[in-house]
């Protein structure tokens, strides 16, 4: 396991080898005053969960919502299949294959279910009645509130038509901000059996969480951030079991 | 009972008037959120446009449209050279207000400038009155409620079923998030100011065939009514303006029956800060949640 | 003279009066009122049916009293009419209101003011309005606003207005005002009812307006509701802005500026074809673009506000001691009788201290320093107001039982249970959303709890609002630290000494000599604070200015300043460096060492190890474990808390 927040394809047993869709090289942001994220780098690729973990005050919440163009960088680069897509607006970047749920406030409360569907295909031209009949399939329980208010959902139902709506513009990139937070057990296996099918689908998932354990079952590669700044990258499955990222949690160690 | 009756033809009349000058204002603040002290000022240059254009020969109708296009004017222009432009520098909602109250000092005294302090009046054919039921009403009256009861049924088409009437609802909801979903929300904030302006515009055009002559305060003088109906109805919910401007239009006609009828305003007023009071979002919502002031985030 | 010339300076200076006023309400205490007008109008009604002979009008006009009283009496009336009215519509408008609102509820007042007056013509005739209003001491003299004699009562009293004003901005009322306005609710955090507060100075605002509108009065002789409208309560918001929002003499000059110097200008433009009003059309259009341009390019205005100065008082000079005389003990409740004990002036040798470079105080002096003068050791003298010795008994400072809050159908806090003992230094950890900042919330007062009691010292304290809280001595810091950023570092620190009573506007008028004596003790205080944080050579910067880790430092500073009992750190070194917070530590053991009882929520838990013995852990809303840091790491279910449980057991 590497310091050095990279992930080589061609190393062995690397489950990742699919296309880097988001990279981000050397990123600072902040809201002003110091950065809160420094010089952070990282990899999504295709059909792959990569999971950002590490302790309150990481800048993990942060660092998503420059990804996903909220919070303009100071410096650094975003590229998405490729493309330079640094400084742009979110709304733009959508139109790149870029798709954020944030954690809080990612539905519209007074638009039904339907309508915030309807708005996660904004930029699409045609086919947003075809394609939400496809997320339906993914999570039927939206099917069954299409015509309720979205302030009317559970916790979790809200999670759920965040991340379809998000699924909408058919992204590459998607970023998720805590899932399951604050959700009841039993929605937090149903969350992530959507994330996984999300992947099989051929998106590069981005998952920033606070069940570090749970989160790290899942993913396929996985950035532990620290106070603005890479930490630790590496399979998730040798993080697990690491005795350093506990001990960047809850400190009695090194 | 003929009088109340009579009391609630009239107050028909300026509900309507009303409604057509406060839905846009409500549709304005949920989706920009700027308390404009100009909303006045779209009133005033719809009714001074219509009157140019009446000069001119023009007929009810090619009156309405110069009145609607020149408040859209004023109103997209205003948000695009004044209000945008300081909004980039994260200013304080109060100095965003302090701007709409030096734009409308600057609009009415154009105003002023070009057309005089003198009161003007239109010259529009004279309007037959009609027995419907209990009540008496001109054409013109009838005209007034159909045409405000045909443009809030538009605006309610607009919100509920266009892809753009959506994007306004989502840009009200969260101005981020709509943009985290593709929506480019400045550009959908210029539009509604255009729509507010357009939808002002006519009603001022109505309200200066309503009270008979044109001042340059015309706008102005109405503006706390309009905010009166607004806030009862619950500041940016377009239908409950409907509903304030139908309470504040019928409470000041009837109360006219009861009271000397210069007192009309007043009447608004009085429920204005009644409701600020009592029910600060509006009659339809449910009293301010208590919490001691200034709690952090 | 030229009696236009004096004409025209009469009316400069009544409307600098009227200017002033305005920056009362809104340059000192953030209060946009649109109905500024309407006190004048009043004043100059008061004004008029007082020297006024009794109306010998045909019904339906006349107007009330008709006294024919003189000028002076005529004046003060109409300010002290003026003040009643502004207390009353102060109270209303100044419930909660968001500043919008604010200023819509004031220009509904101004106008049903406005209609009933118009309509109710036995008040004060109507539209028509009132007319001859008798000469000003006329019965003294020769006097009259022909002559520039009038012109020279107008400055006097606008002399007056001005030396009293700024003599109340520099005094700790004006400083608790301007303090609102830059922050409500840092001063609410520092023990000042704001609402109180803000209708003070809505008051004083309506009192110097009443004089303007005296003074105004008797110079045209006449009045009546056309001449108030809300566009003239612009015009004088054009002047401040203008001139210099908080600055007095700044806000004489925009007074000058837009009423005089504009109105001159426009008068050169010729009228444009018929139109009568075109220079006055042509005037409010240049004022209009002249807002707009200051708030774009120099939004403080010409003069902007200027900056206390600090310095102490002569040691020694005049009674330091603010006792009462006794024929007024009577009408002073209690605790204003006896002089607070830190109001005993400084030594010489303490003062002269500081006026040299401050010298590298010695870590351990930092905890002496941080020793309050009010608080006592276990022994049990009398602390603060009321706190009596056998407090002093009870190990435990803040018992927080069974607490319950929720949001819509969320439990923030869902049955909390824990104890802070006296003088010890406490840890409150746990992952987000584990209720933390909404306890923090419920026990300094910023929210009352749904259900569950919250003891401080024994009292209880669950519901009391957050400036009652401070009062009692439980003081907190803010995620972001919540300074006065308009203000000086000094004034900051003064702003935070124990209220106590000296921020009342009396003693702010009469007393300001012997304040300043008192306050000595303050500033002296506030410069060993300020040097044991190291920001003693900011101590007149803007507390704007300063960096994020600076102002951490002086709400440490500030907080040490306020006497507390018990402190309450939300995040104290987040966003941080590491150098900082070194620092911070050093000062919070500081505290610690002064017999302050330190209650701390952290996310550096390495931070919190090293100085926290006791932590107590929330998730969920619970407190789920209590313990030394060793405890609790051994501890599976605050490790599940933080990490997550890997398998969930599908319920």
């Amino acid at each position: 396991m590497s310091e050095l927040p990279q992930s080589n394809p061609s190393a062995p047993g690397s489950p990742v080898a699919g296309e880097p869709y988001l990279v981000i090289k050397d990123l600072t942001a902040g809201y002003g005053g110091p950065p809160i994220i420094e010089g952070v780098t990282l990899e999504a690729r295709a059909a792959s969960i990569t999971a950002i973990v590490g302790p309150n005050g990481a800048g993990k919440s942060t660092l998503m919502k420059t990804i996903a163009g909220v919070i303009k960088p100071s410096s650094g680069e975003i590229q998405i299949c490729g493309q330079a897509a640094t400084g742009l607006t979110a709304d733009k970047l959508v139109r790149r294959g870029m798709a954020y749920v944030p954690q809080v406030a990612n539905v519209f409360p007074s638009l039904t279910v339907y309508e915030n569907l309807e708005m996660g295909g904004y930029t699409s031209r045609s086919g947003v009645k075809a394609r939400i009949e496809e997320l339906y399939e993914l999570f039927p329980d939206l099917r069954r509130a299409a015509r309720r208010p979205a302030r009317t959902l559970s916790g979790g139902q809200r999670n759920m038509l965040a991340m379809a709506r998000g699924l909408m513009s058919r992204p590459k990139v998607l970023l998720v901000d805590e899932p399951t937070a604050g959700m009841a057990p039993k929605f937090e296996t149903a969350v992530w059996e959507h994330i996984i099918q999300v992947r099989q689908t051929g998106v590069a998932v981005v998952v920033v969480e606070q069940n570090t354990r749970r989160t790290l079952s899942h993913a396929d590669w996985a950035y532990v951030l620290v106070l603005g700044k890479n930490r630790l990258s590496g399979p998730p499955a040798q993080l697990l079991n690491d005795e350093e990222v506990v001990s960047l949690y809850i400190g009695g160690g090194a | 009972m003929n009088n109340l009756l009579l009391g609630v033809g009239f107050g028909l009349v300026t509900a309507a008037i009303l409604a057509l000058a406060t839905v846009p204002l409500s549709l304005q603040m949920s989706v920009a959120r700027i308390p404009n002290f100009a909303h006045g000022e779209f009133l005033t240059v719809g009714a001074y446009a219509a009157y140019l254009v009446n000069e001119h020969g023009g007929n009810f109708w090619l009156c309405a449209l110069a009145a609607a296009a020149a408040g859209g004017g004023v109103a997209f222009l205003m948000n695009a050279l004044l209000l945008q432009p300081f909004a980039r520098r994260k200013p304080k909602l109060l100095i965003l207000f302090i701007l709409t109250i030096a734009a409308s000092l600057i609009i009415q005294n154009l105003i002023l400038l070009f057309f005089g302090g003198n009161s003007l009046s239109y010259n529009l054919p004279q309007s037959a009155p009609h027995k419907i039921g209990p009540l008496l009403l001109t054409s013109l009256n009838l005209l007034t409620i159909g045409l405000a009861i045909v443009l809030m049924i538009a605006v309610h088409v607009l919100l509920k079923y266009t892809k753009f009437g959506k994007a306004q609802r989502a840009v009200s909801d969260s101005r981020d998030l709509a943009r985290v979903t593709g929506i480019n929300s400045e550009g959908v904030i210029r539009l509604t100011w255009l729509i507010d302006g357009t939808i002002a515009g006519f009603a001022g055009f109505l309200l200066g065939i309503s009270s008979g002559t044109l001042s340059p305060t015309l706008g102005q003088g109405y503006l706390l009514v309009i905010f009166a109906a607004a806030i009862l109805g619950g500041i940016g919910k377009p239908y409950g303006a409907m509903a304030g401007a139908l309470v504040i239009g019928l409470a000041m006609e009837i109360s006219a029956l009861y009271i000397p009828s210069s007192y009309k305003e007043a009447v608004a007023f009085g429920l204005l800060i009644l409701t600020l009071l009592v029910r600060p979002n509006g009659i339809f919502a449910a009293p301010r949640a208590s919490g001691a002031a200034g709690a952090t985030a | 003279m030229n009696q236009y010339l004096v004409g025209l300076a009469t009316t400069g200076v009544i409307f600098a009066i009227i200017a002033l006023a305005l920056n009362v309400r809104w340059g000192w205490a953030g209060e946009f009122d649109i109905a500024l007008f309407a006190f004048v109008a009043i004043g100059a009604y008061v004004y008029s049916v007082i020297t006024l002979p009794p109306s010998n009008l045909p019904p339906p006009g006349g107007y009330i009293l008709g006294l024919r009283w003189p000028f002076l009496i005529g004046v003060i009336a109409a300010v002290i009419i003026a003040g009643l009215l502004s207390a009353i519509a102060g109270a209303v408008a100044l419930r909660k209101l968001r500043d919008d609102y604010f200023g819509i509820t004031t220009l509904a007042i101004a106008l049903i003011l406005a209609l009933v007056i118009g309509q109710y013509t036995p008040l004060f005739d109507g539209y028509e309005g009132l007319y001859g209003m008798p000469q000003p001491l006329s019965s003294v003299g020769a006097l009259g606003p022909d002559g520039g004699n009038y012109l020279i009562i107008c400055i006097i009293a606008l002399i007056v207005t001005y030396l009293v004003l700024e003599r109340l901005v520099k005094s700790p009322f004006g400083r608790t005002v301007r303090s609102v306005r830059e922050d409500d609710t840092a001063s609410a955090a520092f023990g000042r009812n704001v609402y109180q507060v803000k209708l003070k100075a809505y008051i004083l605002g309506g009192c110097v307006a009443g004089l303007g509108g005296a003074l105004l009065a008797a110079y045209i002789t006449a009045f009546n509701p056309y001449g108030w409208t809300p566009t003239e309560t612009f015009l004088i918001y054009a002047a401040i802005f203008i001139g210099g929002t908080g600055n007095s003499l700044g806000v004489i000059i925009g007074a000058f500026f837009v009423e005089v110097g504009i109105q001159e200008v426009t008068r050169y433009i010729p009228q444009i074809g018929s139109n009568a009003s075109s220079g006055d059309a042509i005037r409010l259009v240049v004022i209009g673009l002249l807002i707009v341009a200051i708030l774009w390019f120099r939004p403080q205005g010409i003069l902007p506000e200027r900056r206390a100065r600090d310095r102490l008082a002569v040691a020694g000079s005049g009674a330091g001691l603010l006792t009462v005389p006794g024929w007024a003990a009577r009408f002073t409740p209690p605790r204003f009788r006896q002089a607070p004990r830190w109001a005993e002036p400084a030594s010489a040798a303490a003062a002269a201290q500081f006026t040299a470079e401050p010298a590298e105080v010695p870590a351990q002096a930092m905890a002496l320093t941080f020793r309050s003068p009010l608080l006592v050791s276990v022994s049990g003298e009398a602390g603060p107001a009321g706190a009596v010795g056998a407090v002093a008994d009870d190990p435990v400072s803040l018992r927080v039982s069974n607490v319950v809050r929720a949001f819509g159908g969320v439990r923030a806090v869902d049955g909390a249970s824990f104890e802070v003992r006296r003088g010890s230094l406490t840890g409150l950890i746990g992952p987000n959303g584990a209720g933390k900042s909404t306890m923090i919330n419920l026990i300094s007062g910023f929210d009352a709890p749904d259900s569950g009691v919250i003891e401080f010292d024994g009292k209880r304290i669950d519901g009391k609002p957050a400036h009652a809280v401070a009062r009692l001595g439980l003081m907190r810091s803010f995620q972001t630290p919540r300074e006065w950023g308009g203000l000086t570092v000094m004034d900051n620190m003064l702003l935070s000494a124990p209220v106590e009573g000296r921020d009342a506007v009396w003693r702010g008028l009469l007393t300001a000599r012997r304040l300043k004596a008192a306050e000595n003790a303050d500033r002296v205080r506030a410069r060993e604070l300020l040097d044991a944080v190291g920001l003693l050579r900011l101590k007149d910067e803007p507390a704007g200015n300063l960096s994020g880790g600076q102002k951490r430092l002086l709400e440490f500073a500030r907080l040490a300043a306020a006497s507390p009992r018990l402190v309450l750190l939300d995040e104290p070194q987040a966003g941080v460096n590491p150098v900082l917070r070194e620092r911070m530590s050093d000062l919070i053991l500081a505290m610690v060492e002064a017999d302050i009882t330190v209650l701390m929520v952290e996310h550096n838990l390495p931070f919190l190890e090293r100085l926290c013995g006791h932590i107590i852990v929330m998730a969920l809303g619970q407190t789920i474990a209590s313990g030394s840091m060793a405890e609790l790491r051994a501890n599976r279910d605050v490790v599940d808390a933080y990490l997550g449980q890997e398998h969930v057991a599908d319920v």
